[in-house]
């Protein structure tokens, strides 16, 4: 309360100027007005500037293209605030080409590199992905993510503001995503190279359950298993063992035969309350070496006021059982708390899952500032 | 004309009634009230363009909040402010006025939150003091739910560190 109450306080106070309304009503105008005016009244102001600088620094004059910039704009590729910015401060240069020859293909995907815009210090690329011919990894019916997008220019290594989320175009049946980088030079020098690098193109899917903890177990089964060497430190206080050296034999929960459990998903297998710690079991799926699959499950516990109780278990195990022939890989949780606390608190379990293209999926492709 | 002229009165009253609102946190995001003045008045030119798309009032509340966040974190990261700020920002700061100082020094909570990362910072403002609920801050910022308590649990722990006490005791 007290944190709040201060801080509610400090806030009370701070109120908008009472003329903030009017004056926003006229900057609306305003921009009316310039959208209409700008190539009488901008344009030379700015020039006259950019000359001024140009002479002072002693840099290329750039090529204003005001057309660009309110394209861009209109087109919702830049916001407000960069619109009036590069209005207002802008010294670069403003350029917009097709790339010929920027496309790559790998696994079954193709990336392009449809549409590269400079915009001051920004540069705005429009990058798809589809399929080559016999592949079907890109479609309508599933979502996709991409991160770890890494893009340089004449080897300067380009700060990631922002990608959008990737869409699918079902007439083009393409993928299309937005990548937005900060350069530290507005200069644009045709000839000179780009290189765009995906690393990871997947699809992801991500569901949660909630778990009603009113009634857990509290004497639950458990069966004994060897944990992994690694997975485990011998002296921990919370996860009995009775081994001070490997092989650590553990005892986990046992409420899901194994003959039941879900081999292709991850998911909860065990719940109980024993000994002033909740645990929970979660089976990851079937584990295999260099698979394209991961899957994970996040355990959280929330009080009344929905705050997050426990980001961190106090222990977690990992272990692999072999049934019908497929190794599946198991974690258990483990949380200290009081069974009164238990029972005011809901849980929740986030699951993911992540596919991503197999073996190396790394497309990337190199092309030159054009015209 | 009677239309427009409902229409601009209908605009006025939205403006009037989330004023504060936006620029309280505009003000929790940005680093002096110039900023905070610039971006509260961006956010309502921006809402005049658009007010006809929202249709309800909870509708256009969540769309303040979303885009005046918005705006400030692309005024963090806009070259302009990277470059210029940095030149000008003894100056900018002399220039926050003994009134601006003095509130921060009453308030020990506020200078703070004030050193949070800034993603931390909107997360904080509209729990604490617009009160709005995990789902709600979750819903209006486009965020999963985990994010928004993720993000109040390192924020909490970062205020603890500052405060010497727990910020989630007794709340």
């Amino acid at each position: 309360m007290m944190f709040q109450k201060e801080y509610k306080k400090a806030y009370d106070e701070i109120k908008a100027k009472p003329e903030s309304i009017e004056q926003i009503f006229a900057r609306a105008e305003g921009k009316v007005s310039i959208d209409k005016k700008r190539k009488k009244v901008w344009k030379p102001a700015v020039v006259t500037a950019v000359l001024a600088m140009a002479l002072v620094v002693g840099v290329n004059i750039p090529t204003l293209a005001e057309e660009i910039v309110t394209t861009a704009y209109e087109k919702g590729i830049i916001d407000y605030t960069m619109y009036k910015h590069l209005q207002r401060e802008s010294m670069g240069t403003f350029h917009t080409f097709v790339p010929k020859n920027a496309t790559v293909s790998k696994n079954g995907v193709v990336m392009t590199v449809e549409e590269v815009a400079f915009y001051g210090t920004k540069v705005v690329m429009t990058i798809s992905f589809s399929n080559e011919e016999g592949s079907n990894f890109i479609n309508g019916e599933t979502k996709y993510n991409w991160q770890d997008m890494e893009v340089s220019i004449a080897g300067e290594k380009i700060e990631i503001d922002k990608t959008n989320p990737l869409k699918y175009d079902a007439k083009s049946k393409k993928l299309y995503g937005t990548y937005i980088g900060e350069r530290y030079t507005t200069n644009v020098k045709k000839g000179k190279n780009i290189s765009v690098c995906e690393k990871n193109l997947y699809t992801s899917s991500q569901w949660e359950e909630s778990f009603d903890l009113s009634n857990i177990e509290k004497n639950a089964e458990t069966r004994a298993v060897k944990l992994p060497v690694g997975s485990f430190t011998y002296d921990s206080t919370i996860v009995k063992t009775e081994s001070k050296e490997y092989p650590y034999i553990v005892d986990v929960l046992n409420q899901t035969p194994l003959a039941e459990v879900n081999q292709n998903e991850v998911d909860v297998t065990g719940i109980a309350y024993m000994d002033g710690m909740l645990r929970v079991q979660v089976c990851q799926g079937e584990y295999k070496l260099n698979n394209n699959i991961y899957q994970n499950a996040y355990v959280m516990q929330f009080n009344e006021e929905g705050e997050e109780i426990f980001p961190n278990p106090n222990e977690m195990v990992i272990w692999y059982e072999r049934v019908d022939g497929k190794l599946l890989e198991f974690k258990e949780f483990y949380y200290v708390i009081s069974e009164e606390q238990l029972k005011k608190r809901p849980m929740v379990v986030y699951f993911e899952k992540i596919e991503g293209l197999i073996n190396n999926s790394v497309l990337e492709v190199e092309f030159e500032i054009e015209e | 004309m009677y239309q427009e002229s409902m229409r601009a009165d209908s605009v006025r009253e939205s403006i009037e009634k989330y004023t504060d609102m936006v620029y309280r946190l505009a003000f929790s995001m940005m680093k002096n009230k110039y900023d905070a003045d610039d971006i509260h008045q961006e956010v309502f030119v921006q809402y005049i363009s658009n007010y006809e798309t929202l249709e309800s009032e909870e509708h256009k509340k969540a769309w303040l909040i979303r885009v005046t966040v918005n705006m400030c974190k692309n005024w963090w990261k806009s070259a302009w402010h990277r470059k210029v700020c940095g030149m000008f920002e003894g100056q900018a700061f002399g220039e926050q006025d003994e009134s601006f100082l003095q509130w921060e020094m009453q308030y020990p909570v506020v200078e703070q939150v004030r050193k949070l990362p800034q993603k931390y910072k909107a997360v904080i403002h509209l729990f604490y003091y617009e009160e709005m609920s995990i789902k709600e801050i979750a819903e209006v910022l486009e965020l999963k739910e985990s994010n928004v308590r993720a993000r109040l649990t390192r924020a909490r722990q970062k205020l603890k560190e500052g405060l010497q006490y727990d910020v989630s005791e007794g709340i």
